[in-house]
């Protein structure tokens, strides 16, 4: 009873901290609960999608796709050209979102391909790649657009006549989404249409994961070279697992931004894989395992210290710039500590499979 | 690949083409600014009435006086527009516009429509007047006569 316990509060180590950090920040912060449950209600609309695009890149053993800031960036050029055409509403989000695909399926595939010649390596590699991107992305709508690609709205371009503002205002797609079908329970709004589309995405990961795809990426999650001796194409599946993630990303992050109604250009993305990460890790997820459950619950558990550190770190110190720091420190504090847990635990579980050996050939010799 | 999957794959792709087209049709976003201005249509000139009430679309119905201009957010390109004084003298016009997807910014003109005139003079592209930037305050030259001349102080 008392090893069983200790193997759950091992195996919850992250989210077992971060419930009690937040029981002893909610009655520091000293907000109203329907605030709180209204903030983490919006939220987790907001960016379910975009840790939702995470889970299949795990299952295909790839491990956290910080790449997925590729897909975001696809994200946001679908929506600068929307803004630029000046398509609202929902016909503006579909558009965008079928600008982005495209975009976010060429840059999944070649995140994909870099990531197959660093196999064992891959969070890393993604990571740095994600800032080689955006060095590109920046090119692109700091340089090419208004000057190479026609920007039809010139009060998106900046005053020089080229290269895109560092704020763009999205007011003909700000939460066109949420508004569909939007429920005022008890003085609480609820995003009926994004948590559909919520339900949606989680239907098809459900649905995805029993495909022959999906158990090929399973399988080639559990052991690589097992996989390839079945015959299946483990580079391709690693590919199609990455661009389907990056494609999703690029989605999740246009959902993100016409919640928000604005999007700042040249930053929006950067934190977006970060954030995702540091938010499924919290749900209980590790580097190899991941779930639907881990993405709701990491999403109100991060989100629900977001809210409450400012106003608990004010109400402490004197500064709610504390709570800032606080859960800047929290986001990557969380990622270090559920990648240090996850590398000890493989450590231990190897030391144990190795004396078990030792010991089985020892029986067996005496045997 | 075969030939019946390159088949399913073109139609696949043209259908993703076709409703991006579709969404940018519909979802074409214009700023419309409700006018009731005079204006003049072959030589006569039309006024708007001193208060009348103006429907654009599913919209709540503005009460506009003469000279005003309202703006009104319209997505895709049909709209109707419901007139109706509120002078006494029971004025009305409805009018469905098709505004082009090329115009951003589009001008409807109240008095125009009450007219009767056709959509060429009820519905004009937008053109904001051009701004004459004046500086806030004007460098008046000080004439000798203006300064006043200070005595240099003496301490005792």
């Amino acid at each position: 009873m008392k090893n069983k316990f200790k193997l759950f509060l091992i195996d919850n180590a992250v989210v077992v901290v971060f419930v009690l950090l937040i029981a002893i920040a909610i009655p520091l912060a000293g907000m109203p609960g329907k605030y709180l449950l209204q903030e983490v209600l919006t939220r987790l609309g907001r960016n379910a999608f975009l840790v939702l695009a995470l889970l299949l890149p795990i299952m295909a053993g790839m491990g956290l796709n910080f790449g997925m800031v590729l897909g975001a960036m696809a994200g946001q050029i679908g929506l600068i050209f929307v803004s630029s055409w000046s398509i609202r509403g929902i016909p503006g989000l579909v558009l965008a979102v079928i600008l982005a695909t495209p975009i976010a399926v060429l840059l999944g595939y070649v995140c994909g391909s870099v990531l197959n010649k660093a196999k064992g390596r891959e969070m890393v590699t993604g990571y740095i790649l994600a800032f080689f991107m955006n060095g590109i992305y920046q090119l692109l709508v700091l340089y090419a657009m208004g000057s190479l690609i026609p920007i039809g709205n010139p009060e998106l371009l900046l005053s020089r006549g080229y290269g895109i503002r560092n704020v763009v205002d999205l007011i003909g797609v700000r939460q066109s989404l949420d508004k569909v079908l939007q429920l005022t329970v008890a003085g609480i709004k609820l995003p009926i249409a994004t948590y559909l589309v919520i339900a949606a995405m989680c239907a098809f990961i459900v649905w995805f994961k029993r495909t022959k795809l999906g158990q090929d990426m399973r399988a080639v999650g559990q052991e690589r070279a097992v996989s390839l001796a079945s015959g299946i194409p483990v580079e391709r599946t690693r590919i199609i697992a990455i661009i389907i993630s990056t494609v999703l990303a690029a989605v999740g992050q246009i959902i993100f931004l016409q919640n928000l109604g604005t999007l700042n250009t040249y930053n929006s993305h950067e934190q977006t894989g970060m954030f995702s990460i540091a938010a499924l890790l919290i749900g209980g997820a590790s580097v190899r395992k991941a779930s639907i459950p881990n993405v709701i619950v990491g999403v109100v558990l991060f989100h629900l210290m977001f809210i409450v550190s400012p106003m608990a770190g004010k109400n402490l110190i004197g500064s709610a710039q504390l709570g800032e720091f606080f859960r800047q420190f929290i986001s990557y504090g969380v990622i270090a500590l559920s990648l240090v847990l996850f590398a000890w635990k493989r450590q231990a579980n190897e030391d144990a499979s190795r004396a078990s050996l030792r010991g089985g050939a020892s029986k067996g010799g005496a045997a | 690949m075969t030939k019946r999957s390159l088949v399913a794959k073109s139609i696949a792709l043209a259908a993703i083409v076709a409703l991006a087209v579709a969404m940018f049709f519909v979802g074409k976003g214009h700023t419309v600014y409700l006018d009731t201005n005079a204006v003049t249509i072959a030589g006569k000139e039309a006024r708007a009435p001193d208060l009348s009430s103006v429907v654009f679309d599913d919209n709540e119905p503005e009460e506009m006086g003469r000279a005003e201009r309202v703006i009104a957010n319209a997505i895709g390109a049909k709209h109707s527009v419901k007139v109706e004084s509120l002078d006494g003298d029971g004025k009305k016009a409805e009018r469905t516009i098709r505004i082009p997807t090329s115009w951003e910014d589009v001008s409807i003109s109240i008095p125009a429509l009450l007219a009767g005139a056709p959509d060429s003079a009820v519905m004009t592209l937008y053109a904001a007047l051009d701004r004459v930037d004046e500086p806030a305050e004007k460098t008046v030259q000080q004439v000798e006569s203006d300064v006043i001349k200070l005595e240099p102080l003496t301490v005792p």
